[in-house]
């Protein structure tokens, strides 16, 4: 007797195009015969097994989310990193910028205490520029004067507090203040107030 | 595969433009589709999306995958229109971005399925007052068990029994041999027939 049926003769022989010589040993081998009466049996099951019919308000919907996916596609086609210049991004990320380089670039521009590393004269201390007070109103600081009132307020923070904002590695303020750019101070009073209206520790 | 008559109801051709004819066929929807006309597009969506559906569902045999891969599958299409030649027909090229879909689909992640457990399912009531319902019941033990087959016997057992596909398309979609195609359908056979046990 021939060698018992292999899988892919099993398949063919469900096909109709079995060899005759696996056809031959098919009738005579009860092992095969058993093998393949439970692959049919299976087949069949597996045939009959129907997708179950979704609600028929899901056909429209299959539409709808199709047509979303082109439009966020189409309109938002970029999918690189150019896919970030988009307003709500830019503005806030420039926002952070423009402080990060005031602060920077001030750093770099004043005499330090060599003893300490730190600013030679602190906000509030005796080298200090004499600040402008002028009235607070609750809202954010802008103008004229506004930059001086937010050092003269932030000078009275205790130190944990300018550690917190980081405030405590720059060197003097009040001098670094006299050379940045108005959207450079406009940026530094913005960081100072949020500094004075932290809730004190 | 069964083309969706069922009319969708929204369309931008419901709101702005005229309708794409249904007496148009699929290659000239795409054409259609290919000059800007998103309602063309939209008419070859409900023509096609029941049998996308379908062979998606087989592979993760759940609604919500079913559903995800079914916009992929069209979203996809459209992406790739310009791709299509007419050698085939639109339906069958469909199907194969479905098909394929699917298998990365199933490649990534096991199916969450349908919850059936194969050991307390086993059904010895009366087939009479409830035969429709052990008869569904059979068949999602079935579909669950098709499902829970490794990737590839999943998807020669699939693509030749339910879109009946011959063994050398199937071979040609996922990548392999007439002979492992139906080396695959056998062992899924197999394994079907193990895990299905006495309720076949």
């Amino acid at each position: 007797m021939t060698p018992c049926l292999g899988p892919d003769q099993f398949i063919d022989v469900l096909d109709g195009s079995a060899e005759d010589t696996a056809a031959a040993h098919l009738a005579e081998c009860a092992v095969c015969q058993a093998t393949l009466a439970e692959v049919r049996l299976t087949l069949a099951a597996a045939a009959e097994a129907e997708v179950p019919e979704p609600s028929p308000l899901f056909w429209s919907q299959v539409n709808a989310r199709v047509r979303d996916a082109l439009d966020g596609t189409t309109q938002h086609g970029a999918t690189g990193w150019w896919a970030w210049l988009r307003f709500d991004v830019i503005v806030p990320l420039a926002g952070m910028a423009l402080i990060v380089a005031a602060l920077t670039s001030a750093v770099g521009r004043v005499p330090t205490d060599r003893s300490t590393g730190r600013s030679a004269v602190r906000p509030g201390g005796e080298g200090a520029k004499a600040p402008v007070v002028t009235a607070t109103t609750g809202e954010p600081a802008s103008g004229d004067g506004a930059l001086e009132l937010m050092l003269d307020l932030a000078a009275t923070l205790p130190g944990s507090e300018w550690d917190t904002f980081g405030l405590a590695a720059l060197p003097d303020l009040g001098v670094v203040a006299q050379s940045l750019s108005p959207d450079e101070q406009h940026a530094l009073v913005v960081l100072l107030q949020a500094a004075v209206d932290r809730p004190q520790s | 595969m069964r083309p969706d008559t069922t009319t969708a109801p929204w369309s931008l051709a419901a709101s702005s433009a005229p309708a794409m004819p249904t007496t148009m066929t699929d290659e000239a929807l795409v054409e259609a589709s290919l000059a800007g006309a998103t309602d063309a597009f939209d008419e070859l969506v409900t023509r096609h999306r029941r049998a996308v559906y379908h062979v998606c569902y087989r592979f993760v045999n759940n609604h919500e995958d079913a559903a995800d891969l079914t916009q992929d599958t069209f979203v996809r299409a459209w992406k790739a229109r310009a791709t299509f030649r007419g050698q085939a027909r639109f339906s069958t090229w469909v199907h194969r971005i479905a098909v394929n879909v699917s298998l990365n689909q199933v490649s990534l992640k096991t199916p969450r399925g349908e919850a059936v457990d194969f050991d307390t399912m086993a059904d010895t009531r009366e087939p009479a007052p409830g035969h429709s319902l052990v008869v569904a019941e059979r068949q999602a033990m079935v579909r669950a068990a098709v499902a829970a087959l490794p990737p590839r016997q999943r998807a020669a057992l699939i693509l030749r029994t339910y879109h009946e596909l011959s063994h050398q398309e199937v071979a040609a979609l996922v990548g392999t041999s007439v002979g492992a195609v139906k080396a695959n359908v056998f062992h899924a056979l197999a394994n079907l027939r193990k895990r299905l046990g006495p309720s076949l």
